[in-house]
């Protein structure tokens, strides 16, 4: 809260030196577009005379940096704020992306034909995209390693949106040395399905498009509730776990980890509930196989395709009742050509999608039109 | 005299404590886990009996027995090969990895997890044919390591020239590893790093079925080789005058280790600090460098002590498991240096 006392004052200390005429704008605008934020809790969005400053306050785990931008209108005066605020100039004519997730995005805001450039082109599903690609209106930026610089540079866009892990792969600082504004995602840091949908409304002020970005996310929000309604008709709750080992570690999604909460909000009973970590749990075999032996589903494990598969890697796996029993469901039915995942892309803005999805999967009888989307059952 | 007498007598009892603490070892390791069985269901189940819980059998059968006899050969060939090379080169510290057999195994997995990129998910690849993909590529870069070091065996005289260009090797795999995992995506960085994890847990039984007599075969081999090994530690020139023929001893040595050194990596992936720690513990303990003896000490020892490593990773009664390769390092290294300060010197 103080923060925004803070922003008061720097307002009452340069606003006034401007004339007061500009004033009842301020109102105006905050009273035509309340950017009222519900779920998402890595951004916050505050209006001022003829500029939004937005922050965020973690953009990685531990995060001691924060991320301010002051968005203002091509044209309009510059504000005075500091250096610690990047200055964006709204709306953006071209941007670049470093994550899959940014794209549905812009995809759904309408805004694909600003995207000039992306890294690691082949982890996109998107059709759009790849078609856009193909026609060579999106530049390839360099692959693994990460972004390449110079072709960046030589680029040009008004923006990249960027993320960052706080580790030594972070791009955004030498992106910033050579003068490009990198626009920090830290949707991956949301807890909730819905809290990362409403990064959606994160995008839309850059692009000038708030409003469209708010009804995008309400039909997200309404389906989802809907559903969540119909799930909470189920008179059974199955059990379901999830993961897959690696090495001599199983690793489990924790019990607030997103995963979780869509089993939950489906009607079902995730096994690993209890459990406080959002990002994964390291377990050893045999206690995962203690705990979800006689589970009623198995849903979700990295990229294995069939059941085979699965008995191929390790055999260990078909001791489960859900392998026996044949109630093995993956994230992996919608692919794109070069191996990119649309769970992995469009899945984080659709979580209504994910939602009806894991209510086929658990209690098919409540949703008896619903096609699987983003899961498919493994044979 | 009575000295003499003494120190045959406590080797008699060496020789009794050490199976009863493999087999100690042993049955603590199974029993000791994540999930809490009881010992007397334990043992039912090993002798046979139905238990109550199936879900314990299985844990028993099919988890804790193989990750145990993958312990005891994966530390078993892993002394016994660092035993022979530290013999071989004359240095206490070269261990079955000083002939670039790590790095060898390495890169070949590299290739396989780091550089498949372009055809998508790797985990996609690997999960279609199962984990003996890892275990090909792995046996397939340590072997071409191997005969590298083998042609280079044939055409230097000196062993330690041989030592320097296994370093070498190991290096030069270790720089194309370097740049590989430069130009790879952070998911295939991390499936690399986790096989660099070592793994004893990962073997079912259907591997055990090939692992179990390849690890054999070579101890026996190296068994075999005890006579020329001691000859060997007088000097390569004194070895000679006695009418061992070196260059044939040299190569069965190097093909042996390879074989031991080389299956364990690509099973259970690097794991340090038994091949160069054990065989000095049983130099120490039996006070002797007759490799009669320090071979099946060696066995004995190294099995204990990848049992005891295992324990520790498991971290019984929590659920998380630890990595096994950090956990033989942490304890390998401070016996090394443990056994350099208690003799002030550390020989072959």
């Amino acid at each position: 809260m103080y923060k925004k006392y803070i922003w008061l004052i720097i307002l009452v200390l340069f606003g006034c030196k401007n004339n007061k005429k500009v004033a009842p704008t301020i109102l105006e605008d905050s009273l035509n577009s309340p950017y009222k934020i519900a779920y998402a809790k890595g951004f916050t969005v505050e209006h001022f005379k003829g500029y939004k400053l937005v922050t965020i306050p973690q953009a990685w785990q531990g995060s001691k940096e924060k991320f301010t931008y002051a968005l203002v209108k091509k044209g309009a005066k510059i504000p005075v704020l500091g250096d610690a605020v990047q200055i964006i100039r709204i709306p953006i004519k071209s941007i670049v992306c470093t994550s899959t997730s940014h794209l549905p995005l812009l995809e759904y805001l309408g805004e694909l034909d600003k995207l000039v450039g992306f890294p690691h082109t082949k982890y996109i599903s998107s059709p759009a995209v790849s078609t856009r690609l193909a026609k060579g209106k999106i530049k390839e930026l360099g692959t693994e390693s990460g972004l390449n610089i110079e072709m960046l540079m030589a680029l040009s866009p008004e923006v990249v949106m960027d993320f960052g892990y706080g580790n030594e792969y972070d791009k955004y600082k030498s992106i910033q040395k050579v003068g490009i504004p990198v626009i920090m995602n830290a949707d991956y840091m949301e807890e909730t399905p819905l809290g990362r949908a409403e990064w959606i409304k994160f995008a839309g002020l850059f692009f000038g498009k708030e409003k469209e970005a708010d009804s995008i996310f309400n039909m997200i929000k309404n389906k989802y509730n809907s559903l969540k309604k119909i799930a909470a008709n189920s008179d059974t709750k199955p059990t379901v776990y999830s993961g897959t080992m690696y090495g001599d570690v199983w690793y489990m999604p924790g019990g607030k980890n997103s995963g979780a909460i869509f089993v939950n909000d489906a009607g079902g009973e995730y096994l690993w509930k209890e459990d406080s970590v959002t990002g994964s749990l390291q377990l050893g075999f045999e206690s995962v196989y203690d705990h979800a032996r006689q589970a009623d589903f198995w849903i979700g494990m990295g990229s294995f395709n069939s059941l085979e598969e699965i008995e191929n890697t390790d055999e260990r796996y078909t001791s489960f009742d859900a392998f026996k029993n044949e109630n093995v469901y993956n994230y992996n039915a919608v692919m794109g050509k070069n191996g990119g995942n649309a769970f992995l892309e469009l899945g984080y803005l659709r979580p209504d999608y994910v939602l009806a999805d894991m209510i086929k999967i658990l209690h098919p009888a409540l949703l008896p039109a619903h096609k699987l989307y983003f899961y498919k059952k493994l044979n | 005299m009575s000295e003499v007498f003494q120190i045959k007598q406590s080797k008699t009892i060496l020789w009794i404590i050490l199976p009863l603490l493999l087999l100690v070892l042993f049955l603590t390791n199974i029993s000791l886990g994540s999930v809490n069985i009881p010992l007397n269901d334990i043992i039912d189940i090993l002798i046979g009996k139905t238990v109550e819980k199936d879900a314990w059998a299985n844990i028993i059968l099919q988890f804790r027995l193989p990750k145990a006899m993958t312990a005891i050969l994966v530390g078993a060939g892993l002394s016994v090969s660092g035993l022979l090379m530290q013999t071989l080169f004359r240095n206490p510290l070269a261990g079955p990895f000083v002939l670039g057999i790590t790095s060898g195994a390495s890169l070949g997995v590299a290739l396989l997890v780091l550089a498949t990129a372009s055809f998508g998910g790797i985990l996609t690849f690997i999960g279609t044919s199962g984990n003996w993909l890892m275990v090909l590529a792995a046996s397939f870069g340590a072997g071409l390591v191997l005969m590298l070091v083998l042609v280079a065996a044939t055409r230097v005289k000196n062993s330690m020239t041989l030592l320097i260009i296994g370093l070498m090797f190991g290096s030069a795999t270790g720089a194309i590893v370097s740049i590989l995992q430069f130009f790879s995506s952070k998911e295939q960085i991390q499936s690399y790093l986790i096989w660099t994890f070592g793994s004893v847990g990962g073997l079912t039984w259907r591997e055990i079925n090939i692992f179990l007599p390849i690890i054999l075969l070579g101890l026996v081999a190296a068994f075999l080789l005890k006579k020329p090994l001691n000859a060997l530690l007088l000097g390569e020139e004194y070895a000679k005058s006695m009418g061992v023929k070196i260059k044939s001893v040299r190569f069965m040595v190097i093909v042996v280790t390879s074989i031991l050194a080389g299956t364990i990596t690509a099973f259970c992936g690097p794991i340090a600090f038994i091949g160069i720690t054990v065989p000095h513990l049983c130099r120490m303990i039996f006070n002797t460098s007759n490799h009669k003896t320090l071979i099946i000490a060696s066995v004995l020892m190294g099995s204990i002590i990848m049992l005891f490593c295992d324990i520790i990773a498991q971290l019984p009664g929590s659920q998380f498991v630890l990595p096994i390769n950090a956990v033989t390092s942490l304890l390998g290294a401070p016996i090394v240096v443990w056994i350099i300060l208690r003799k002030k010197n550390i020989t072959t």
